[in-house]
């Protein structure tokens, strides 16, 4: 199955939100929507699961108009909330009949979630007893509950410890290896990292980057090579003193020394007078920016 | 349908299990038990007036002259409450009698007419006064009577003639469904506003702890608010027929010693039409109602605001009620103002039902009251539904009616 919006274009009065988004998210792969506060990703997302419609462009399923009552959709907003007063089995149950289960499918489905989730012993009490990270893990799990097809997760990190994070991690990596087109928005990027394959950046109603995020990543290089050496103060004497006409910037950093070389393809000259120089290298490599770097880049550069 | 039928479970039961709802509704049912059932165990049958016995009962001390004679005696035969004494002691001696209690009242008689009439303080339901003066009348009209010669019994009998009325009555009998009516009237109201509020407050608390988006991104609008109002709307209906049939059950087992009291009599004897008039103009009251009050909830932040924010929907209520309410009390059910508010619907439920209780209404007036209410109601449901899909999304300040307006005929091209 492959997602897809459309040029989609939304105003919330006079302020224009989303400017003609296109994006596209297939199974079995992770699409990761970034921006900052207020880029407009949540509206994204509403207009995705019909929340409210887009002033004009179109959401896409295999070409079609998405027809949310015939695909399972699992869904977890930006606002959490369930009823904090009922006992967590009887809502789980309740939103899967919503959707579509039948009440027996429901409830061993809600069972085996909990389970999952390592949340078991929680079944039969009233969710407003929960901490609030169990909480969340309980909207995960309403949002699994019918088995959907379709997984669109609006910031399901925030609020979560570095082990709920973790689990949620996996539960998604279990998503997508089972082939389910997983769509989630964050601004926290080391979580994107770890297992999104294809990336947008939004950025004040616009895609200002979107692809792979390996393919990003290596355009992304722009002639930095990092070194790092025992010696690491001597070597960036001897760049800075020795090699000014090859490179533009070094700056010591924690773990080594990235240079910012003049020209890309003079990487060689630089190793070559490196070893010329005769110092001690413990690496020499492209620095691969992190996705941080990216992402700063391309929503400072917007404003 | 299928949705409906899940969201329609979960609101009943949600009301079933709640311990409140259920407390209340069974302290309501031993309630009325009590009521019904510990005045016929204690076996007082309502009347508290024992006649006084023979020797406290109270004197009148009465002061004859000459052409007055025999007045004491009259009184005596016509009062049989009070012991009334013949005295020719003065005036001044008497007064001091009635201050130490000797006697209730004193009566200085002056003309078979006209007399002075002597008490230390007088109460503010004390008829004594009246009831010597009715007897004094009737003793000078047998007088007169007996002077033009009839004897005193034909005299007697020309004063307590009475009629033997047989009275049949072709419409409604406004004194016997009066009791009924009123009770119905306010049962109506309560219920109507007590469970519009249940769907006001019940969206309003879904909003507030964010449930929402997750509802009206797995169930269609119009299923989440008529599924609701009919969840709501069933509890409350079965709240009532619990409350009304242990009424009717506690009066069946006492209903020997409610023989008596005329008021209860015709409140538990009320037709079955008319409780079945009570179930339709409830269900369709409720209906209209709830879906405005629901439309209303689901633009509120939090669970405080639902009161303000309804507060101009109760109004109209209310006016309907107080319509209803000062033509029951003027016994007049088919002014031109009731006969309107029989038909704008939202006030028809009260007034329509009102009129068929007490007024005399045409068949066809009917049917065409409740089929404006039918429309009108499935209108206002949408509608609701439609404000609602958008409300609940709303944060913030509730908008004006106008914005809503805007926003809703935005959402439809």
């Amino acid at each position: 199955m492959e997602l897809t919006l459309d040029h989609i274009v939304k105003n919330f009065g006079e302020k224009q939100v989303l400017r003609g988004i296109s994006l596209k998210a297939e199974s079995g792969r992770a699409l990761g929507l970034l921006g900052r506060n207020g880029a407009g990703k949540t509206t994204a997302i509403r207009i995705v699961m019909g929340v409210f419609p887009a002033d004009s462009g179109q959401v896409l399923l295999d070409g079609k108009p998405f027809d949310r009552n015939r695909v399972k959709i699992g869904y977890l907003p930006e606002e959490r909330g369930l009823y904090p007063k009922k006992v967590i089995s009887e809502q789980l149950v309740y939103f899967g009949e919503l959707r579509g289960l039948r009440t027996a499918e429901a409830k061993r489905q809600a069972k085996a979630l909990l389970e999952r989730l390592g949340m078991e012993e929680y079944l039969n009490k009233k969710l407003e007893t929960l901490s609030k990270g169990n909480q969340q893990k309980i909207q995960l799990a309403v949002t699994l509950i019918n088995d959907p097809d379709i997984v669109i997760l609006d910031e399901p990190f925030s609020g979560l410890d570095p082990v709920n994070a973790m689990l949620l991690k996996d539960v998604v990596r279990e998503q997508i290896a089972k082939g389910k087109i997983v769509f989630f928005s964050s601004h926290q990027m080391n979580y994107i990292e770890e297992f999104c394959d294809e990336i947008a950046i939004l950025n004040r109603g616009n895609i200002v980057l979107n692809g792979s995020l390996r393919d990003i990543k290596r355009a992304n290089r722009r002639g930095q090579i990092l070194l790092d050496s025992p010696e690491l103060e001597r070597v960036n004497r001897f760049v800075t003193e020795h090699c000014a006409e090859l490179t533009r910037k070094t700056e010591r950093q924690q773990g080594g020394l990235p240079v910012t070389l003049r020209n890309p393809e003079q990487k060689n000259a630089l190793l070559r007078a490196l070893s010329e120089a005769n110092l001690e290298l413990d690496r020499f490599g492209v620095y691969e920016p992190s996705l941080n770097d990216i992402f700063v880049r391309y929503t400072e550069e917007g404003i | 349908m299928k949705q409906f039928s899940k969201i329609f479970k979960f609101e009943f039961l949600n009301y079933l299990k709640n311990k409140v709802f259920l407390v209340m509704t069974i302290a309501i049912m031993v309630i009325i038990a009590g009521v019904l059932t510990v005045p016929a165990l204690l076996g007082t049958d309502g009347q508290e007036d024992t006649p006084a016995s023979a020797e406290n009962r109270p004197v009148i001390a009465v002061l004859e002259n000459d052409q007055t004679q025999g007045t004491a005696e009259f009184l005596a035969q016509a009062l049989p409450a009070f012991a009334v004494e013949k005295t020719t002691e003065p005036e001044e001696s008497l007064r001091s009698s009635i201050q130490q209690g000797d006697y209730a009242a004193v009566l200085v008689m002056r003309t078979p007419l006209s007399y002075r009439y002597i008490v230390d303080s007088m109460g503010m339901f004390d008829t004594t006064q009246q009831q010597v003066d009715a007897v004094l009348v009737s003793k000078y009209q047998i007088d007169a009577m007996q002077q033009a010669g009839m004897s005193e019994q034909e005299a007697q009998g020309v004063l307590t003639a009475q009629t033997t009325p047989e009275v049949v009555v072709i419409g409604t009998s406004q004194m016997q469904s009066f009791f009924y009516t009123y009770i119905l009237i306010l049962l109506l109201y309560i219920a109507i506003i007590l469970y519009g509020q249940f769907v006001a407050t019940g969206v309003a608390a879904e909003k507030s702890s964010r449930a929402m988006e997750l509802l009206i991104t797995s169930a269609k609008p119009e299923s989440l608010m008529f599924g609701k109002v009919m969840g709501i709307g069933s509890a409350g209906l079965l709240q009532m027929a619990l409350i009304l049939g242990s009424g009717f059950l506690f009066y069946q087992l006492n209903a020997s010693y409610w023989q008596g009291n005329m008021i209860v009599r015709s409140i538990f004897g009320m037709p079955l039409s008319m409780l079945l008039y009570t179930l339709l103009f409830f269900v369709l009251g409720f209906f209209i109602y709830a879906f405005l009050f629901g439309a209303l909830g689901s633009l509120a932040n939090r669970s405080e605001d639902v009161n303000t924010l309804v507060l101009p929907v109760t109004m109209l209520f209310v006016v309907a009620f107080l319509v209803v309410m000062t033509s029951m009390g003027r016994g007049t059910f088919d002014s031109p103002l009731m006969i309107a508010c029989s038909y704008i619907p939202f006030t028809s439920p009260m007034a329509m039902f009102t009129r068929i209780a007490m007024g005399s209404v045409a068949a066809w007036e009917i049917i065409l009251s409740v089929a404006i209410l039918i429309a009108t109601t499935i209108g206002v449901g949408y509608l609701s539904a439609a404000i609602y899909r958008i409300g609940v999304l709303l944060y913030g300040k509730p908008p004006k009616l106008s914005e809503l307006f805007r926003i809703l005929k935005r959402s439809k091209t």
